[in-house]
């Protein structure tokens, strides 16, 4: 895990302190934004290894940012998970946590789920 | 009767000369009207001139736009190109509802049937107009349109109000259920065995709260009919068999039996496997809540015809009163006993479970004979869902 670097967006500060300290108890290097823009901007400077981004933020969204991303060629290859409190874990076991091939998950989802996701990817 | 007494018979009740034809068309209870090609009247009926407010001489000869026809109706749509389209199209028109406006300005509808009469070389000379005022009629389907309007739209909003609930609810909890694991997890650094003991009573009370808040929004999406079935193929013994380990500990605690006896020939069926489960442990969580220690549990499924199970889960609990029997499958009802504080519960699990049973077309009943004699519920689903995948979405 050693030298990873990811990106965690959230509006929300508890959150970012949440899962901010569980990812760096796991020995990740955390970069942190509380917004979209924020967030794009951090993207193509720390360029990460992977974005952790919420879906449900004011100004722009998690869907916003994640296009905005995707269409930079600084920033379109580095992998997202989405994180939203919008879904139970129930209903993200049922769509087999992907939306449009994308990878998401419930934010009540277990730490063990996200950390399985996270080295799928890097 | 043959075919020839039949016409002489009728034919005298038919008028028989033009006296008695005029005659009908002018006491008929209907709008009788003939327009020439510009859509000059040349002929209206009594009927149609007391409907109207006209007398016949002040519309002979008047062309229809201006008198009976508003240019525009009340939509917008073009009237008066649509009278010069009857005579080019006239086959397109041959019933046609359109808008007319008495003398006092007063607007109608009306249903028209238009015959084109053809001159003797075949071209439309006049057209022949019959209506009926459908105006009542109208009225009718447009309140019935905006009410279906205003259902719709509360429909919506109940959805993105679900929407938003869903997040506005859990968000807080995510951080109560979070930080108390991580807490546990020892993120923030070692604790006492007394603060372990409080912060893991903040991590069990969230998650019930998580529970019951996603049961509350299951349970308004099945009412709002967006709650869709995802079918899969699976094994219906292995999943009350494996149902069975999520009460196991508790029931050894108590020393409760627990047997299921589950005939070989089910296998798989074709069902939602996660509302099936959430079923089961409904059923199964209740039963050892309401079990006393030495108790039994059990559960049996077969097949009750080609496309139908049947499962039973049985236990030998406080049992229900008949008085009671109402309440079990009823939202946010607890039977009120001296059980229902030491057994706390959200009084969810089975009307949501019900509900489940119900989307894949399975009914659920339960039996008991009463206080102290323990409970069967029932549930029986299809093998197969035949109907469309996704069904209950609008």
């Amino acid at each position: 895990m050693a030298g990873k670097k990811i990106l965690l967006v959230d509006d929300d500060e508890k959150m970012l302190r949440l899962f901010g300290d569980f990812l760096v108890s796991q020995g990740f290097e955390v970069v942190e934004a509380n917004n979209g823009n924020d967030a794009l901007r951090l993207a193509v400077e720390t360029n990460p290894n992977l974005i952790i981004l919420d879906v449900m933020m004011p100004d722009k969204d998690g869907g916003e940012v994640g296009s905005a991303l995707f269409e930079n060629n600084k920033t379109k290859n580095i992998p997202i998970i989405f994180l939203t409190s919008l879904v139970s874990k129930e209903e993200v076991a049922r769509t087999g946590g992907k939306i449009g091939g994308r990878i998401y998950l419930s934010k009540s989802s277990d730490k063990k789920e996200l950390i399985k996701k996270i080295k799928e990817i890097i | 009767m043959n075919i020839k007494s039949f016409f002489v018979k009728t034919s005298k009740n038919v008028p028989n000369n033009d006296g008695q034809y005029h005659e009908l068309v002018e006491y008929a209870n209907s709008i009788i009207l003939r327009m020439d090609m510009e859509g000059n009247i040349t002929f209206l009926n009594r009927f149609a001139q007391e409907f109207f407010g006209y007398k016949e001489e002040e519309l002979i000869g008047k062309n229809v736009i201006g008198t009976i026809v508003p240019p525009t109706d009340a939509s917008g749509k073009d009237l008066k190109a649509m009278i010069a389209d009857i005579m080019i199209n006239s086959e397109k028109y041959i019933n046609n509802e359109n808008e007319n406006i008495l003398r006092n300005g007063k607007r109608v509808w009306i249903a028209w049937t238009n015959r084109p009469i053809l001159d003797e070389n075949g071209q439309l000379k006049e057209v022949l107009c019959i209506g009926n005022d459908i105006t009542k009629l109208k009225e009718a389907e447009d309140q019935i349109m905006i009410a279906k309007e205003a259902a719709e739209n509360a429909s919506k909003a109940k959805s993105s109000f679900l929407a938003n609930m869903s997040h506005e609810l859990r968000t807080p909890l995510n951080a109560v259920i979070g930080f108390s694991e991580a807490m546990l997890e020892g993120i923030a650094g070692p604790m006492t065995d007394k603060q372990k003991e409080y912060a893991s009573y903040i991590l069990e009370s969230g998650r019930h709260l998580l529970s019951l808040i996603n049961d509350v929004l299951d349970l308004s999406k099945v009412e709002a009919g967006k709650m869709e079935l995802e079918l899969s193929d699976f094994n219906l013994q292995e999943l009350v068999k494996k149902s069975f380990t999520f009460i196991a500990e508790k029931a050894m605690k108590h020393r409760i039996a627990l047997c299921h006896d589950i005939k070989d020939d089910i296998g798989i069926i074709n069902a939602d496997e996660r509302k099936i489960k959430q079923v089961i442990y409904n059923i199964l969580s209740n039963a050892v809540k309401f079990t006393p220690d030495g108790g039994k549990i059990g559960a049996n499924a077969s097949k009750i015809n080609d496309n139908e199970i049947q499962v039973c889960i049985w236990d030998t609990g406080i049992g229900i009163d008949k008085k009671d029997s109402a309440k079990v499958f009823a939202e946010f009802e607890q039977i009120d006993s001296e059980y229902s504080r030491k057994y706390a519960g959200t009084g969810l699990g089975m009307p949501l479970s019900k509900k489940f049973i119900e989307l894949h077309g399975g009914k659920m009943w339960f039996e008991s004979d009463g206080m102290g004699k323990g409970a069967h519920f029932y549930f029986t689903i299809p093998i197969k869902q035949t109907g469309k995948k996704g069904v209950f979405d609008e």
